[in-house]
């Protein structure tokens, strides 16, 4: 068929009779890694015999080596036919080559790494497409990609985000190493661009893991000159944030201490300052976030709800550069040194608040500040080493100058060494060292009450490319936790109180998961994680009663007290529909061993503590059914997505309302156990209109709990239970240098408990309840709006400057966030608790609403 | 060092006036119709006429708790019976038929027959230690503040109520020249102590008379009183749990709480 169609076919001379008796010739020659086409010129010219052959499925001008000495033609035809896996025919005296069918043909692996042209970063999740076979990888979170090829001449197509495409033709003929740089599309304001990328491949994206860059994020309208990720998460379908200001978010039902936060896999347990109102991550520095809200991977986990990984920038390896964004709230700077170029360099920054300004004309004896230092050195050794070295620590300063210095410092430290390494072709490995610590201090000298968690662990991770169809990833992971629940150290003049101990536990993980190709069209992923669950003593700890009181104190000696091993299974199937449709079914059971432990629904951290799983605190549990379908519309640069999922989770933490979680050596009594349902449904369409772009979602769900010993053991829905939630982001791109965005927000209000009734006691109105969360907050609206203008009219400048002006909140909606019922209307003022009891007050409800109307103008410079 | 704690944690709020405020406004109860019976029941172990206030409960925030007068009362301790009448002058306060002092190392029963049903709830005398030294927080130069903590928040080995009673009518005769506040110390730490909401600022001068009456508690007293300050006094900060009811020691189906506490009063001159 090919032979018919091709037009560059080559006819020789019909000389068959001829050709035959050449075939006996006798042939001598050397080649040397020449052409192929050389080879048989030279087969031509000594024997007389010519060679037809599609040039299009032949590459002849790929290299190859080849000798014979006085040896027949036909016997050297068929020596180099079988070398180069092609087939011969003589007909009509020619001697056809074909290629031997794909069957035959050995497969090799190319791999390589994708970067930025530019900065050399590594392009995470780009895609290699191999034209026309419906295959195709993505490269890792280190830019590393890997595909298996079967011997013959390849199409392979690489594209990002946002990147230009480039195709490459390669001839496979043994594993071949090809690193890759790609260049971005334009440079200036970022805009929304539904890329459909390779309609062939099996779709990576659906809303069960989401993969976004520091520009999906930077295209939301910012909060006092600050896109926090947090923040951002809100528009994405099924991630639900508490209320605007806070960096507590809620992810399918999950509570909120079920989402984890990993920076270059290093844990993040606080990624809030000032008591949630701005985050301690900054998209500008990541160079890619991964959301997974189902159908978590096996080598990632230990939480029920989500996991948010995020791999920062490298640096840039070429040039020196300098950047950062200077606003009336906060400002930071950060540096990218390349060392030695294309191989080293070191990404630093540093942010602080400036609020000063806020506060100083009420007091001088005050003084709160955050500050973040993030440093990254890495080095690419060669193609099969490279290291990296990230450093993150962020603090919250609250200093009284009221006689001695008084002081609460809240501080996330997190470092990782990870060195990548491959072995072979198809065998790629990262180690990762990693400690992750949260501590806050609260100093009154001589006093200092102290909380913290710690981890240090090390884990071993390999993917092992095993063929075309087969992808296994392994590893193992070794974690050790310590955790203070809260140390006071006295003056001694304090009354006794309660000593705590640090806690400390063990975790060993091995997990396996492979990707299986079973068809073109149908994908299977499937994997386990293991985890043993070790405490460690010497450590005393109380067993409860059914009445949640002490009964027995025990004294746990040195070495594992107390243990639990669970298996994690995950599965999931992909299948291509016709017309760039993909759908996946996917179940996973998760476990989680660390638990938030604080009775607060307010959206500000406060000084929570946590806790991990013991004796007395089961391993909280999930199994989470999702289905997810996504189809592509290239030509209209459209893209639909929607998801279904229901989860159940057992072990699940609630609390009376008035528990006492501080300074209780009976803190694990104080706890109650229930479980959860949650279910829903998610929509997000993208469409890219050519200079407007708009984005779409919307989410349903339900979110229910079930506790021993509140609400009379009855269900109740959970705060997070909102069951609409609608968001529209349109981001409009006016000109090069100027470009607007709007993002409206919608939901329902959260559930809240509300009296049913009051009574009087000594003076004070007390309420009652009936039912927990038996009301709820109205609907909540919220638009924002924000403009970018880039300064400097060439783009190609190596100084570049832009502005943004941002509105929070922009039609000054009143949203509410919580009612009391408990304070006295004072004209002009603010409610108040009433004082004084010998007089009546009349008491009405307030309710406490958010930001009103939040301008910022934010400076970013590039240089 | 709470007392300090407690004041840092007020400055750390200042950060969120600027980003939220609170607002009077309406709000629709889904009021509950059942009308019950509210305790109001302090014996102390002062020699005196005790007191004990019925009222009931009520659906509506704006209303006054309507005072019941038409119960029977009684209190049993050690095969005495103690009753008590209502004053028709302050309906809902019944007193006790003749003095009385609240001894230790009995049970005190009370007994409370209202609309046919029968409630009841027991108690035993608390323990008070000394009363601590109390210092009132100055404003300017000669005038204090309500409202402040002026008491240890937190102590391991007394739970008690501070009633302070202030009058500087001797003073200033007109206007508002009297008032009570309450104050607690617990051998628990809540959130809601430290960051409280803003109070209602009621100034008095220097030389004011305080009678400051110092109630010891017992464990289950102190959870309800505990319980109605997260419900009332330090409800409202930026940091706040589910709701709750308060606990109640008053059975069947009553609100409120019976206790026979030790108490100690002292009288000083605030300057």
């Amino acid at each position: 068929m090919m032979l018919k169609t091709c037009s560059f076919f080559l006819i020789c001379m019909s000389w068959s009779l001829l050709a035959l008796a050449q075939g006996d010739s006798r042939l001598t020659f050397h080649f040397n890694d020449v052409p192929l086409a050389d080879i048989l010129s030279e087969i031509t010219r000594q024997s007389g015999i010519y060679f037809a052959y599609n040039p299009q499925v032949i590459n002849v001008e790929s290299t190859t080596s080849f000798s014979c000495e006085e040896e027949v033609a036909m016997s050297v035809i068929e020596r180099l036919c079988t070398q180069e896996y092609l087939s011969s025919e003589i007909v009509e005296g020619q001697v056809i080559l074909k290629n031997v069918d794909d069957d035959l043909l050995p497969s090799y692996m190319l791999t390589g790494f994708l970067t930025d042209s530019a900065s050399g970063e590594s392009l995470i999740s780009a895609t290699v497409a191999l034209a026309g076979r419906g295959r195709g990888v993505y490269s890792n979170a280190y830019g590393y990609y890997a595909i298996s090829l079967k011997r013959g001449v390849h199409r392979l197509t690489f594209s990002y985000v946002g990147y230009q495409d480039r195709v490459v033709e390669i001839t496979i003929k043994k594993n071949e190493h090809l690193n890759l740089e790609m260049s971005v599309f334009a440079t200036g304001l970022p805009v929304l661009t539904v890329k459909p990328g390779d309609d062939e491949m099996s779709s990576q994206q659906d809303l069960g893991k989401i993969s976004l860059n520091s520009d999906d994020l930077n295209r939301l309208p910012e909060l006092a000159g600050e896109s926090g990720l947090v923040k951002n998460l809100e528009n994405v379908p099924g991630v639900k944030q508490h209320s605007e200001i806070s960096s507590f978010f809620y992810v399918r039902g999950g509570e909120r201490d079920q989402n984890i936060i990993y920076i270059d896999d290093a844990p993040i347990y606080n990624p809030s300052h000032l008591l949630g109102l701005s985050s301690m991550v900054v998209p500008d520095f990541a160079n890619n976030i991964t959301v997974y809200k189902s159908d978590m991977p096996a080598n990632v986990g230990d939480r029920l709800a989500s996991v948010i990984s995020i791999r920062t920038r490298d640096g840039n390896l070429n040039k020196f550069q300098l950047s950062g964004a200077l606003n009336p709230f906060v400002n930071r700077v950060s540096a990218e040194i390349p060392i030695f170029k294309q191989r080293s360099s070191i990404f630093v920054s540093y942010r602080r608040s400036a609020y000063e300004p806020l506060y100083r004309q009420f007091t001088d004896k005050v003084d709160f500040f955050f500050q973040d230092f993030h440093f990254k050195w890495n080095y690419r050794m060669n193609n099969k080493n490279r290291f990296f070295i990230t450093v993150i620590g962020s603090t919250d300063n609250f200093i009284a100058r009221t006689g001695e210095v008084s002081r609460i410092l809240w501080g996330n430290f997190a470092a990782s060494f990870r060195w990548n390494r491959t072995f072979g072709p198809k065998l790629f490995s990262n180690t990762t060292l990693y400690t992750g610590n949260y501590s806050y201090t609260v100093t009154f000298p001589p006093n200092i009450w102290k909380s913290e968690l710690g981890t240090i662990s090390l884990k071993s991770d390999f993917t092992h490319y095993i063929n075309q169809d087969l992808t296994s990833n392994f590893g193992v992971e070794a974690q050790g936790y310590f955790n203070t629940p809260g140390q006071l150290t006295l003056d001694s003049t304090t009354s006794v109180l309660p000593s705590f101990t640090r806690n400390y536990g063990r975790k060993l993980v091995v997990y396996y998961r492979s990707n299986i190709h079973v068809t073109n069209k149908l994908s299977l992923n499937v994997g386990a994680r293991l985890i043993n669950w070790e405490n460690l003593g010497p450590m005393s700890y109380y067993r409860y009663n059914d009445d949640h009181e002490p009964v027995e104190k025990i004294d746990a000696p040195q070495g594992t007290y107390n243990s639990y091993l669970n298996v994690d299974p995950r599965l999931s199937l992909t299948y291509a529909l016709p017309k760039s449709q993909f759908i996946k079914v996917s179940y996973g059971i998760y476990h989680q061993y660390l638990q938030l432990i604080s009775n607060s629904i307010s959206p500000y951290t406060a000084m929570e503590l946590w806790l991990t799983a013991s004796p007395h605190i089961k391993p909280q549990q999930s199994q989470h059914w999702a289905i997810n379908y996504t189809k592509k519309w290239a030509e209209r640069a459209m893209q639909f997505s929607g998801s279904a999922y229901y989860k159940t989770s057992e072990n699940q933490i609630d609390f009376d309302g008035h528990s006492t979680i501080y300074l209780n050596e009976f803190l694990e009594g104080e706890l109650r156990f229930g479980s959860t349902e949650a279910y829903g449904v998610e929509f997000l369409l993208k469409r890219d209109f050519g200079k407007l772009s708009m984005e779409l979602g919307y989410t349903w769900s339900r979110v229910y709990r079930e506790t021993n010993d509140i609400n009379n053991d009855a269900e109740y829905p959970a705060f997070q239970d909102r069951p609409h939630d609608v968001g529209l982001l349109a981001t409009f791109k006016a000109s090069d240098r100027l470009s607007a965005s709007a993002y409206w927000t919608s939901y329902s209000g959260s559930p809240i408990t509300t009296p049913t009734g009051f009574y009087s006691f000594n003076g004070q109105t007390i309420p009652i309840y009936d039912e927990r969360h038996n009301d709820r907050l109205p609907a909540y609206h919220r638009l924002d709006v924000a403009c970018r203008y880039r300064l400097n009219k060439n783009v190609d400048k190596r100084f570049q400057h832009s502005l943004s002006f941002s509105l929070f909140n922009a039609l000054g909606i009143k949203n509410i966030y919580a009612v009391k019922f408990n304070k006295i209307e004072e004209d002009g003022l603010f409610p108040e608790i009433p004082s004084n009891l010998l007089f009546d007050h009349q008491l009405s409800p307030s309710r406490v609403e958010l930001t009103q109307f939040f301008p910022s103008l934010t400076y970013k410079f590039n240089l | 060092m709470i007392f300090n704690a407690q004041k840092l944690f007020v400055l750390v709020g200042m950060i969120f006036v600027v980003i939220s405020c609170e607002r009077s406004g309406e709000w629709s109860i889904d009021g509950r119709q059942d009308v019950n019976l509210v305790v109001h029941g302090m014996l102390t172990n002062e020699f005196s006429q005790q007191e004990i206030f019925l009222s009931r409960t009520f659906v509506n925030l704006y209303e006054s708790a309507p005072p019941i007068i038409d119960a029977d009362v009684r209190v049993i301790a050690n095969n005495q019976l103690y009753l008590f009448v209502a004053d028709m002058n302050h309906p809902g306060r019944y007193v006790s038929e003749e003095a009385f002092e609240v001894v230790e190392q009995l049970d005190y029963q009370l007994e409370i027959d209202w609309q046919g049903q029968m409630y009841s709830a027991t108690s035993r005398l608390s323990n008070v230690l000394p009363i601590p030294e109390i210092s009132f927080n100055p404003v300017g130069q000669d005038s204090f503040r309500i409202g402040d903590n002026i008491v240890p928040l937190f102590s391991a080995n007394q739970q008690a109520m501070y009633e302070i009673d202030i009058d500087w009518s001797q003073i200033e005769p007109v206007g508002i020249n009297r008032a009570r506040a309450i104050y607690y110390t617990f051998n628990s730490v809540h959130i809601s102590e430290f960051v409280r909401p803003p109070r209602e600022d009621i100034i008095f001068p220097a030389g004011a008379q305080a009678i400051v009456s110092k109630y010891g508690l017992r464990d289950d007293f102190a959870d309800f009183l505990r319980s109605t300050a997260i419900e009332t006094d330090w409800n409202g900060n930026y940091f706040y749990g589910n709701p709750q009811n308060s606990p109640t020691n008053i059975v069947p189906g009553a609100y409120g709480f019976f206790a026979t506490v030790a108490v100690l009063r002292d009288s000083i001159i605030v300057e």
